[in-house]
């Protein structure tokens, strides 16, 4: 694994993507150091927290380590006071080092050597003067550390070691008189010990992360047509495309194969397609983040994504486009006069005007959508594209999200493009195309074929039996006794019997996941009693599965076979059954890493773990979400399937309605924490009823 | 947590006592100290930092735990507030004591015929009882503001670093995302954690030595952090499409918000001349 690894020859100011990276991983440091703070053992999780600095260290300039840590410590002085300082610091220059070594290609010991040269005698003398500056604060500490280890060695003397305890004192007062020699003594074995460790635990990391993400980290080089960093007058529109070709880098097939398409000012576009069709990298191409590899793109003016007169986009994961702390602060995030915007005017215009002054992190997907709509709309976009925005929302926060597309394109006669894997979300366009493996295709007809398709398969009768899953007058208060308490579930009486479909529906905030977590013993709830098999639950985690909704979190191990062995706790003949089970073929996708997986084939991965542990139940929490109509009629397949070969209990969370005719028995439906509908689905199929 | 802790029978799910960490959370309500503006409230808790590392001393700790109570109470903080720190902490500092009252330092006191060390007794109260001060006047801050007036008010006291010519607009940027992202990764590694404890290999080295053992914690760390590490890029890399779809990083610019005002003023000058007054009757 020696492949040369360049050293980022960029200069000047960070760039978005170096920004991002160094805030959100020092982010990640400072977090596991604040919980070394309070969980046993914590001083491992202090050495764990130089890992993500050594990434960034390894992967960008030494100014984003530095931006990074200065962000960290910030925060971190609000959580754990000025120790924050102390412990970021040290984990920035251990990991700097570790990470820097790594792109050097160093040895182990030549990093130890160079590491200890460099960073032991700036410490060594910081350390002194601070000591000396600060000298009353010096004798307290060093009076208590030593009144703590006398202690110590009277409780020895006592034990009868008067030989040990008379040692340990001469060295003790020796190191208290001599302060200015023992302390960096003690640095120095300490950063000795610091970076060997950092090594030993970056290393790995450092790998896999290369593995992922290749070794040479580039800024996305924006074609010129953005304008960025000019003065050019943005004019997006109207925009053509004449046989239009794009091809990822290092990909073998186009993405896009000989699109023609124009897009006017006023109105409403909407491009459908299943997943893989291209229609995000049309999206691309439109924002100008993407230059056609063939054909022609014709435009009057620059794309001006994000300025004023030019392109807004607002993308898939609600979450993953909110800059601002505050619903106000993010509609202007990053404009060069916040105060000329009137921000309530904007928040109006999209029906969150109540919500200005909450904090970003309380609001709902839907909610979240349409203030990413908000902060484009302060921009006075002419052009506005929406890349599959409504994929992880609810049913009521798309149809809101469609209607404000059409109201902007006929109202505010802006250039609307819809990007969806909904064929339905298209009804109030002018127009719609359709792309299949890349091309624009006539008709929508095979996206509708495979929506029968999931309705008319034909269901043989499930075995139900008796009780598994118990809840009684289950309540759940996060927080409870703080001001922050917050009730997410009350008296909840729920019983799933064996062999058993049931699915939960609810909006978000509904307490539909507090249930999931205390369904999976993850919680102990704080009222009522959980059980399974007639003990609790939380003593007996692991036995019902759970496949939580962000796949990619609960993949642990490198490789697919890896993750099912483990996850599973089983060997590999039996990894591989499960492997098939959930329709991957071993002989493909044992040996693949589970970062070139796609969404779907994660949550297949995730499911073959949970059912290789043969869990008493499975929980599935949001399954369906993201994936387009194909996706979910394979696993909808893949699911009535497993249920009929043996007695799968299944407990699927959802925040849609429109689950697979004839998935689930039963439907149980969350309301403010209380189950307000509880009832057998109609169309069950027949013979499923106890 | 090993299988085998999971698994200890008990009669009735009780529920266990959580930790809880409450830090970084607004408490709601509104106050004199809710009203005042971010930035003075964390220079007063920086000069509470600075005034008891100079002087480490028990008037000082009574003045600056003073100035703190009195913050709290203008704010009513309730007791339920303060985090709920684990068992183990307690236990520890209850050691620190123990051995702090068998050292030598003077006075000695005879109890019942075992020489007890008042003074090694009163270094350890001061220590412990600074720590205290100076953790809940950090955590005060954030109680009491709202976490996005946090980085405009720091751009406004970092302004004087600008002469130096540091990139204080890119450090602002990054405070305020760093904030904006935190709970969203603290919520990530929640759940990376609890994936790992729903899974079937807990901590199963083949052979019990300590070796093995050390070996296998050492593999599952790696793992735990690899995949906390690829999320986390791949989050960043969300944040930067984001940061490019608002037009790239911009300057470090906010909405006008509250100001240094006349109760800044007071307060900021009430706790100075506490602090310097304290200091110049004990140094003088």
């Amino acid at each position: 694994m020696s492949r040369p690894r360049s050293t980022p020859a960029r200069r000047g100011r960070l760039g978005p993507g170096e920004l991002a990276e160094a805030v959100v991983l020092a982010d990640v440091s400072l977090a596991l150091t604040v919980l070394g703070q309070v969980v046993p053992l914590g001083s491992a999780l202090l050495v764990a927290a130089v890992v993500p600095l050594a990434v960034v260290a390894a992967r960008h300039r030494l100014r984003a380590v530095i931006t990074g840590t200065i962000a960290a410590s910030a925060v971190g002085f609000l959580v754990i006071g000025s120790a924050a300082f102390t412990s970021m610091g040290a984990c920035a220059a251990l990991g700097a080092l570790v990470g820097a070594a790594d792109r050097r290609n160093w040895t182990r010991r030549r990093t130890m050597v160079e590491g200890m040269a460099l960073l032991w005698p700036p410490t060594a003398v910081l350390a002194d003067l601070l000591l000396l500056v600060f000298a009353n604060l010096r004798r307290l500490t060093l009076d208590q550390v030593r009144n703590g280890w006398n202690g110590f060695f009277h409780v020895l003397r006592n034990l009868g070691l008067v030989r040990v305890a008379r040692v340990g004192e001469h060295l003790l007062t020796w190191i208290v008189r001599e302060w200015w020699i023992s302390v960096p003594l003690t640095l120095f074995v300490l950063l000795w010990f610091g970076i060997w460790l950092a090594i030993g635990l970056s290393t790995p990391a450092l790998r896999r992360v290369r593995d992922a993400f290749g070794a040479a980290v580039v800024e996305e080089e924006l074609p010129d047509t953005t304008g960025a960093g000019t003065d050019a007058v943005p004019e997006p529109l109207p925009v053509a495309l004449r046989d239009v070709s794009y091809r990822y880098p290092n990909a073998h097939t186009d993405a896009l194969v000989g699109v023609n398409l124009e897009v006017h000012a006023a109105e409403l576009v909407a491009v459908v397609g299943s997943n893989g069709s291209g229609k995000s990298t049309l999206a691309r191409l439109l924002a100008g983040r993407r230059a056609p590899s063939r054909g022609e793109l014709a435009r009057p003016g620059v794309v001006g994504l994000g300025r004023e007169g030019g392109t807004a986009i607002v993308s898939q994961r609600p979450e993953a486009q909110v800059l601002g702390v505050r619903v106000r602060d993010d509609v202007v995030w990053g404009m060069p006069d916040p105060a000329r915007v009137d921000v309530d005017a904007f928040l109006e215009r999209v029906g969150l005007r109540a919500l200005a002054d909450r904090e970003t992190s309380t609001l709902s997907g839907g909610e979240l959508q349409r203030l990413a709509i908000a902060a484009a709309l302060a921009r006075a976009p002419r052009l506005l594209i929406s890349d599959e925005s409504t994929a992880m929302v609810d049913a009521t926060g798309r149809a809101q999200l469609v209607t404000l597309f059409d109201d902007l394109a006929h109202r505010d006669r802006l250039g609307v493009v819809h990007v969806t894997h909904r064929a339905a979300e298209a009804a109030v366009a002018d127009r719609t195309i359709t792309l299949a493996r890349g091309r624009i295709v006539d008709v929508p007809a095979r996206l509708r074929a495979e929506e029968q398709i999931a309705t008319s398969e034909h269901r043989a009768a499930v075995h139900i039996g008796g009780p598994l899953i118990t809840l009684e007058g289950v309540g759940h208060v996060y927080s409870r006794k703080t001001p922050w308490a917050n009730r997410a579930l009350s008296d909840v009486d729920l019983t799933i019997r064996e062999g058993e479909a049931i699915v939960v529906v609810g909006h978000n905030g509904s307490g539909k996941s507090t249930l999931a977590w205390i369904l999976s013993g993850l919680l102990t709830p704080s009222e009522g009693s959980a059980r399974l098999d007639g003990k609790p639950i939380f003593d007996q985690v692991g036995r019902v599965g759970l496949s939580f909704q962000h796949s990619r979190l609960q993949l642990l191990r490198p490789t697919v076979l890896d993750e099912v062995r483990s996850a599973g706790g089983v060997d590999e003949a039996e990894a591989r059954v499960a492997l098939k089970a959930v329709g991957l073929d071993p002989s493909r996708f044992a040996s693949r890493r589970v970062d070139e997986l796609s969404g779907g084939q994660m949550r297949r991965v995730v499911i073959a773990g949970v059912l290789a542990s043969q869990p008493r139940a499975i929980i599935l929490d949001e399954p369906f979400a993201g994936l387009d109509a194909n996706g979910r009629f394979e696993l909808d397949t893949l699911l009535t399937d497993l249920r009929q070969r043996g007695e799968l209990t299944l407990v699927i969370v959802s925040h849609d309605r429109d689950l697979p005719d004839g998935l689930v028995d039963r439907i149980v439906e969350l309301e403010a924490g209380r189950i307000t509908r509880d009832e057998p689905l109609e169309d069950a199929r027949p013979g499923s009823q106890p | 947590m090993s299988r085998a802790e999971t698994l200890t029978p008990t009669r009735e799910p009780k529920a266990r006592r959580e930790t809880e960490l409450t830090f970084l959370r607004l408490v709601p309500g509104t106050s004199p100290v809710h009203r005042l503006w971010a930035g003075t409230k964390l220079l007063i808790a920086a000069e509470l930092a600075l005034m008891l590392s100079i002087a480490p001393t028990w008037p000082m700790v009574a003045v600056t735990a003073a100035v703190v109570v009195l913050e709290l109470l203008i704010a009513r903080i309730p007791l339920g507030a303060f985090p709920r720190l684990p068992n183990w902490i307690f236990v520890f500092v209850v050691v620190s004591a123990l051995l702090s009252m068998w050292s030598s330092e003077k006075p000695l006191a005879d109890v019942g015929g075992i020489t007890l060390s008042i003074g090694g007794l009163n270094q350890w109260a001061l220590f412990t009882s600074l720590a205290v001060v100076l953790v809940v006047s950090g955590a005060l801050v954030g109680w009491t503001t709202p976490l996005g007036d946090v980085a405009p008010a720091l751009e406004k006291l970092f302004r004087p670093l600008r002469w130096l010519r540091l990139p204080v607009d890119e450090w602002i940027i990054a405070i305020g995302l760093a904030i904006r992202c935190l709970p969203l990764l603290i919520e990530e590694i929640r759940i990376v954690a609890a994936a790992r404890k729903l899974r079937a290999d807990d901590d199963k080295p083949a052979k019990e030595t300590p070796r093995a053992v050390f070996r296998q914690v050492l593999a599952e760390t790696h793992d735990l952090m690899a995949t906390a590490i690829v999320v986390s890029i791949r989050r960043a890399r969300d944040l930067a499409d984001a940061i490019v779809a608002r037009g790239g990083l911009g300057a470090a610019t906010s909405l006008p918000g509250a100001r240094f005002g006349v109760t800044d003023a007071l307060a900021l000058l009430a706790t100075t001349a506490l602090c310097v007054v304290t200091l110049a009757v004990l140094h003088l």
